[in-house]
């Protein structure tokens, strides 16, 4: 057992490793069949109390969205919250590998048509029951344009989608294409009543979802309240009757809270304030590593970093044990390209070139470059985002010892999501993650326009052709292999230059008991809790 | 005075657009594979689409009909939102200036009646009320009172008529924290005022007449010193609209400040727009009230 794992275990709960090792069990077990059959669709090791019913749970966290549209708002703080209360076809499990979810099962008649069998007597929290128009006109309410949905993307792979009969779809896809029932699962998806959109405004503050909770009360910004949804399909869960979401901006407030008992349950960003409350014997804490990444982009069509070379300098010169120890607080794993977490796809630090600092030949390349020291270098960042703050500090303090001047321009998130979709945005500092496959990660940040959107105008053509057929290529070993080769070539020049993957950090009070956290961050875990009387 | 709102209408309306960045960048995220075509549906979506002077025309037509529109990022009518959080907000400003004149005006007085010791503390007291940050201090009685103290207040709003004392627990650190700074002016106001009326004629003739110091004092110093002083309480209402928005922050309390910060986090044009609207109201209706308020301590004080 590693560290990570050492840490991840609740103190009443199995360890994140046990709990990978019986899901991929399960995961297995469904592949064999070739058709994946659930009993039920949390068919997880079960905790070795039994489960109560009942019971409420307070959670705190530093924002709460503003609308709760499900096919609109992209926000990371809403997309955590939203598989307690909208569903989709498909869901993407612990292990990563996607499950059924309001699809009972599927069958794939060939590499770009699959038929989904729907569930039966699954109900919307209206009272309305789940059918096969119902899918159809959600996925296309996603696929057309006039939506705006920033999760079309996603989607574009689907030619046609035809209801066979009351509890049948048939997708037809453009050509084959490897994450389809990943996306089918994607984060701007959900499943709602056909009859619910009218003017496009009304799902921005009431949810009708299939999810395990029905939103009781959503005050914007402030305060989401969920309760049991009594006709969940998934018979018997979720365990508790409610879980209230308030916002407290100030995490100094969100400590306070728990230590007072106001505050049941939170998810910290700063390791610093997770730290503060490690050591009460009231609170449990959870360290699970996460798919998310912190980064420094650089810009590929701006002075310095047009320069290859220069993007190695950069590379070598920043000390990346150092930035995970200072700004992550040493909560965290250190990452090549993508994050440990990604198990299956992740190249470990050892296999990949340019890992270890190197600050002579971080210079010997701004020569090669013909670049004399100081080398001006303007790296921004975002405000509100402590993480990326002490990162860039430790970050500009390398860079200069390899003979760059740091410029740092500090902006606000609207300011910077601007530039970044306008593909204008200087070298940068990010925060990204969220994906369960490399395509997601890689394939709209890198692939060039118009397939993606290469965000930092690397303009690689080579990167192009082995994204386009990973992307159309079905067999997972030989994706594995392609997404080596471009994990490769991140490396050897870094448009990118990942510095750690922090973990989740959750602190709950004792009596919650059975959570289980998920890599991307996303609250799937909150249908397993239960509270102990 | 509907010509300053039709001038802040249209400031706010300016500088909102200034800002880079719009409702749908941030409505679409960092990841998201955005073609022209989402961005023009976006926008047209909101209305962006269209030119300033009609979004200006749409929005002032709107207000003259009462209506302030409805919050881009929730579909609330801003009015309501507004007046949802206009409780805690009014609540905190009524106690925070309860709490500037509880303290500043005696201390002013000690400072002006006790020259030497005290006064130098009162001096000392009122520059550092001055100088600290609200957002600086605000944290530093978050970290006293409930992580060293284990003094907790609700975490979850709690209206007065509902219980009075878990609200004032709730409300006394913001109050204390938005007060400070209009306690420390209110005090050196009264230093001078004070200072400069007890060196009047009327106030020795007052003590010549054999009348005792407290009511020397109280009934003839005080009630001349405090016109200047109700002058800079109007000032710092201002002040303190303004502080709102910061002192909510820390303590996330749910007010008007909260929902203007969130709402130009998320560039929601019309939550922005009416709430400054609504605030530069209020500062001016304010600052009527403290003029009519003249009169009532000044009998010599008439209006037309």
């Amino acid at each position: 057992m590693d560290s990570d794992d050492r840490h991840t275990r609740d103190r009443n709960g199995v360890t994140r490793r046990e709990f990978l090792k019986t899901a991929g069990g399960v995961g297995v077990g469904f592949a064999v069949t070739g058709l994946a059959v659930p009993r039920g669709l949390w068919a997880a090791p079960a905790p070795r109390a039994t489960p109560r019913r009942g019971g409420q749970i307070t959670f705190g966290s530093a924002a709460l969205p503003a609308s709760i549209e499900p096919h609109l708002e992209g926000a990371d703080i809403y997309q955590r919250r939203k598989p307690l209360f909208y569903e989709t076809l498909t869901w993407v499990d612990f292990d990563l590998a996607p499950r059924p979810m309001l699809a009972e099962r599927w069958e794939e008649r060939s590499p770009t048509e699959y038929i989904f069998h729907l569930r039966r007597g699954v109900k919307f929290h209206n009272g309305k029951e789940m059918d096969a128009e119902d899918v159809k006109y959600s996925y296309e309410r996603v696929l057309d344009p006039k939506t705006g949905s920033g999760g079309r993307g996603d989607l574009i792979m689907i030619r046609s989608i035809d209801v066979v009969d009351r509890y049948t779809l048939r997708f037809t896809l453009h050509e084959p294409n490897a994450t389809f029932l990943i996306n089918l699962a994607g984060k701007y998806n959900a499943v709602i009543p056909k009859d619910a959109v009218r003017t496009g405004r009304e799902l921005q503050q009431a949810a009708i979802g299939t999810g395990p909770f029905r939103v009781e009360a959503f005050e914007p910004n402030r305060r989401l309240v969920l309760r049991r949804f009594d006709d969940y399909w998934d018979r018997g869960k979720p365990y508790l009757d409610g879980i209230t979401f308030q916002a407290i901006p100030d995490e100094s407030s969100l400590v306070a809270g728990l230590r007072a008992g106001q505050i049941d349950m939170v998810q910290f960003e700063s390791g610093a304030n997770f730290q503060l409350v490690r050591h009460l014997r009231t609170l449990n804490n959870i360290q699970a590593p996460a798919i998310r990444w912190v980064v420094l982009d650089l810009a590929g069509d701006m002075e310095p970093t047009k320069n290859p070379d220069v993007r190695r300098a950069v590379g070598l010169a920043i000390d990346r044990d150092a930035v995970l120890r200072i700004a992550g607080n040493g909560l965290g794993q250190r990452l090549g390209v993508l994050p440990p977490a990604m198990t299956f796809w992740a190249l470990p630090v050892d296999r990949l070139p340019n890992q270890k600092r190197d600050v002579a030949r971080a210079r010997e390349l701004l020569q090669r470059a013909g670049l004399r020291p100081p080398v001006p270098l303007t790296i921004r960042n975002i405000v509100g985002f402590p993480s990326l703050a002490a990162s860039l500090q430790v970050i500009a303090d390398n860079l200069r010892e390899a003979g760059f001047e740091v410029k740092v321009e500090t902006v606000d998130i609207g300011v910077w999501i601007k530039d970044w979709i306008a593909r204008q945005s200087p070298s940068t500092m990010n925060e990204w993650g969220g994906f369960v496959d490399p395509d997601q990660a890689f394939y709209r940040h890198y692939r060039q326009p118009p397939q993606g959107v290469d965000f930092r105008r690397w303009g690689n053509p080579e990167v192009d052709r082995l994204l386009d057929e990973g992307r159309r290529t079905l067999d997972r070993n030989r994706r594995k292999a392609i997404y080596d080769r471009v994990q490769m070539m991140l490396a050897e020049d870094p448009i990118s230059v990942p510095l750690y993957a922090p973990h989740l950090l959750y602190t709950l009070n004792r009596k919650i008991k059975g959570f289980r956290p998920y890599p991307t961050g996303f609250l799937y875990g909150l249908r397993f809790v239960w509270v102990e009387e | 005075m509907l010509a300053t709102l039709l001038g802040v209408s249209l400031i706010v309306f300016g500088l909102m657009r200034l800002i880079p960045g719009t409702v749908v960048e941030q409505l679409l995220g960092q990841s998201a594979l955005i073609t022209e075509e989402t961005l023009r549906s976006l926008r047209a979506f909101f209305g962006l689409d269209r030119p300033w002077y009609v979004q200006f025309s749409e929005w002032a037509w709107g207000l003259l009909r009462g209506d302030l529109g409805h919050s881009w990022r929730s579909d609330r009518p801003v009015a309501a939102l507004i007046l949802s959080r206009l409780p805690v907000s009014a609540e905190l400003a009524v106690l925070s200036v309860a709490w500037s004149l509880i303290i500043g005006i005696p201390l002013g007085i000690v400072g002006a009646v006790r020259r030497g010791s005290a006064d130098g503390f009162v001096r000392i007291v009122s520059t550092l009320g001055l100088s600290v940050p609200a957002f600086w201090q605000g944290t530093l009685l978050i970290l006293l009172f409930s992580v060293y103290l284990q003094w907790m207040p609700s975490l979850q709003w709690i209206p007065f008529t509902q219980d009075p004392l878990g609200n004032l627990s709730i409300m006394a650190l913001p109050a204390l924290t938005l007060g400070t700074a209009t306690a420390a002016m209110i005090s050196r106001m009264t230093r001078s005022a004070m200072l400069d009326v007890l060196g009047q004629d009327y106030v020795r003739t007052a003590r010549a007449k054999g009348l005792g110091p407290r009511r020397v004092l109280l009934r003839h110093a005080l009630r001349n010193a405090l016109i200047p002083v109700i002058t800079v309480a109007g000032v710092q209402m201002g002040y303190i609209l303004g502080g709102i928005v910061v002192v909510e922050d820390v303590f996330s309390l749910p007010g008007v400040g909260r929902l203007l910060l969130d709402a130009i986090f998320q560039r929601d044009y019309p939550v922005v727009q009416g709430t400054i609207l609504v605030g530069a109201a209020l500062f001016m209706l304010l600052n009527f009230a403290v003029d009519l308020l003249y009169a009532v301590i000044d009998p010599r004080i008439q209006y037309q």
